[in-house]
C-alpha cells in the first residue's frame, strides 16, 4: 500500500509524465501476468473513465502494479525522478 | 474512411483491452480480434472490450466455420450484442489450413462452407423459422435462439483469393482483404466488384476493409525495423503469384520459410528486404502512412485496419496514428 500522503507528495509537474512511464512499464513488462486480476480490472475501469493518469487512485494503482510486475524497472524510474520516500513505501 | 485496429490476443487480456480503450478515445471505429485456438479466446476478449468501451465496433476478425460451428458463432455474436448493442460485427473466413490441420480438421469446400456459415448466422440472428439444408451444414427447424437479437449484426468475409473475394462482394456486408499494397488491393477489388455486380448489389453496400500490416513511428527506420518479423511471416505464407507480382523471388521466400520453421530468427529476419516491407506492410512515418492510405482509398477501400505489429511500441504507435493519421481522413 502507498500512503495518500506519499502520492500527494509527488510534484504536480511530473505526475503526468510519471504516470505515462508507469503505464509503459506495465504494458511492456515480461511478467505482466503478475498484475493481480482485481488491479487489472480497476486499471481498465479508471483508464476508460479517463482517470488513470490524472487521479491519486490511478497513480497509486500504477505504482502498485509496477511494483508487482517489474520492481527493478520501477526502482529505476523512481530514482530518475528522485522520489526516495515513495520508493521506500512502494518497494520497501 | 473508417479506421479499424486488429489485435491478436496472444498478450494478456487487460493489455488488449487497454489498447482498445486507447484506440476508442483516439477515434478508431472498429476493433477486430483474431480467432485462433492457441491464443486467448476471442469472445472472452471481446466481452471485456464491450464492457469497457462505449462506441467502438467490435468483432472476431476472423473466425472460421470449421473450428466453430456457425450456430455457435451466431450465438456468440448475438450474446455480445446484448452487451454492446449495435456495435457488434462478425468477421468470418475459411481459416488457416495449417492451424486447422493441427487439430485434424480439413478445409473442405471453403467457399461453400463460408457461404453456408454466413447464411446460417444471418438466419439465426433473424430467428428465421425452418431448417437449413446446406451441403456442409444442416440445421433443423428447432435450431433457433430462445432470445431476440435487437440489432443487425453485419457480417464481413475475410478473403484473399479471387473466388472468396467474389463471394464476399456478393454476400458480405463487408469484406476484409488481407493486403497492404495498392496493387494487391486493386487486384482484389476487381473480384469484389464482380461479386457485387453478379448479386445485383452496389459497391457502396459493402464496407471494403484493407486488413493491413501497419508499422508507424516518428522515424522511418524504427517503423521498418518493427515491421520485419511480421513481414517475414507474410512473405513465407504468400503464394507464388503474389510474390511474383511484387518482384520477390520465390526462392527468397522459401529461404525465409525454412528459417522460420527451424526457428533461425536472425536468418529469417535478416533476409527480409525493403521490397518485401514495401509489398506487405504500410510502414513509415505518419506522413508516409497517409500517402499510402490515400492510395488505398482511391482503390475503393472504405476501412483501413491497422494490423500487427502497429509499431515499435504498441501504445505509442496507436497514439501516433490516432493523432496524426486518422484526423487527416476524418476532418
Amino acid at each position: 500500500m502507498v500512503s495518500e500522503e506519499a502520492i500527494r507528495g509527488i510534484p504536480g509537474g511530473i505526475r503526468g509524465e510519471l504516470a505515462t512511464r508507469l503505464v509503459d512499464l506495465l504494458l511492456e513488462a515480461k511478467e505482466g501476468v503478475k498484475l493481480p486480476s482485481s488491479k487489472a480490472k480497476r486499471l481498465l475501469q479508471l483508464w476508460s473513465l479517463g482517470e488513470l493518469l490524472e487521479s491519486d487512485e490511478g497513480l497509486e494503482l500504477l505504482l502498485e502494479g509496477a511494483a508487482a510486475v517489474d520492481p527493478e524497472g520501477l526502482r529505476g524510474i523512481l530514482d530518475e525522478y528522485g522520489l526516495e520516500r515513495l520508493k521506500g513505501e512502494v518497494l520497501g | 474512411m473508417r479506421f479499424g485496429i486488429e489485435f491478436v490476443p496472444m498478450d494478456l487480456y487487460w493489455r488488449t483491452v487497454f489498447y482498445t480503450i486507447q484506440a476508442e478515445k483516439l477515434g478508431y471505429d472498429h476493433v477486430w480480434i483474431t480467432d485462433h485456438f492457441n491464443n486467448r479466446n476471442v469472445y472472452v476478449t471481446l466481452t471485456l472490450i464491450a464492457n469497457y468501451t462505449e462506441r467502438i465496433k467490435l468483432g472476431p476478425g476472423v473466425t472460421n466455420p470449421y473450428l466453430v460451428h456457425p450456430v455457435m458463432t451466431a450465438q456468440a455474436v448475438a450474446s455480445l450484442n446484448e452487451i454492446a448493442p449495435g456495435r457488434v460485427v462478425c468477421g468470418i473466413g475459411a481459416g488457416d489450413r495449417t492451424t486447422l490441420e493441427m487439430v485434424g480438421l480439413e478445409m473442405k469446400t471453403p467457399l461453400r462452407a463460408v457461404r453456408e456459415a454466413v447464411e446460417i448466422i444471418r438466419r439465426m440472428v433473424a430467428r428465421e423459422k425452418g431448417g437449413y439444408e446446406g451441403r456442409v451444414f444442416r440445421t433443423t427447424g428447432g435450431a433457433r435462439f430462445n432470445f431476440k437479437v435487437q440489432q443487425p449484426i453485419p457480417i464481413y468475409i475475410g478473403a484473399q483469393g479471387p473466388k472468396m473475394l467474389r463471394l464476399a462482394g456478393s454476400l458480405g456486408d463487408g469484406v476484409l482483404i488481407n493486403a497492404s499494397h495498392p496493387d494487391d488491393i486493386a487486384e482484389a477489388m476487381k473480384h469484389v466488384r464482380e461479386g457485387v455486380e453478379r448479386a445485383g448489389r452496389s459497391l457502396s453496400d459493402v464496407d471494403v476493409a484493407a486488413y493491413t500490416s501497419l508499422s508507424v513511428a516518428e522515424k522511418e527506420k524504427k517503423a521498418r525495423k518493427a515491421a520485419i518479423p511480421v513481414v517475414a511471416f507474410i512473405v513465407a505464407g504468400s503464394p507464388p503469384q503474389i510474390l511474383e507480382r511484387h518482384g520477390i523471388p520465390v526462392e527468397a521466400a522459401e529461404g525465409i520459410k525454412r528459417a522460420l520453421a527451424e526457428r533461425r530468427w536472425a536468418d529469417a529476419f535478416g533476409a527480409v528486404t525493403d521490397e518485401m516491407i514495401e509489398a506487405f506492410s504500410i510502414c513509415g512515418t505518419p506522413e508516409t502512412c497517409i500517402e499510402k492510405i490515400e492510395a488505398l482509398s482511391r482503390m475503393g477501400v472504405t476501412q483501413f485496419v491497422a494490423g500487427s505489429p502497429i509499431g515499435p511500441k504498441v501504445r505509442g504507435s496507436i497514439d501516433l496514428f490516432g493523432r496524426e493519421v486518422i484526423p487527416h481522413f476524418k476532418d
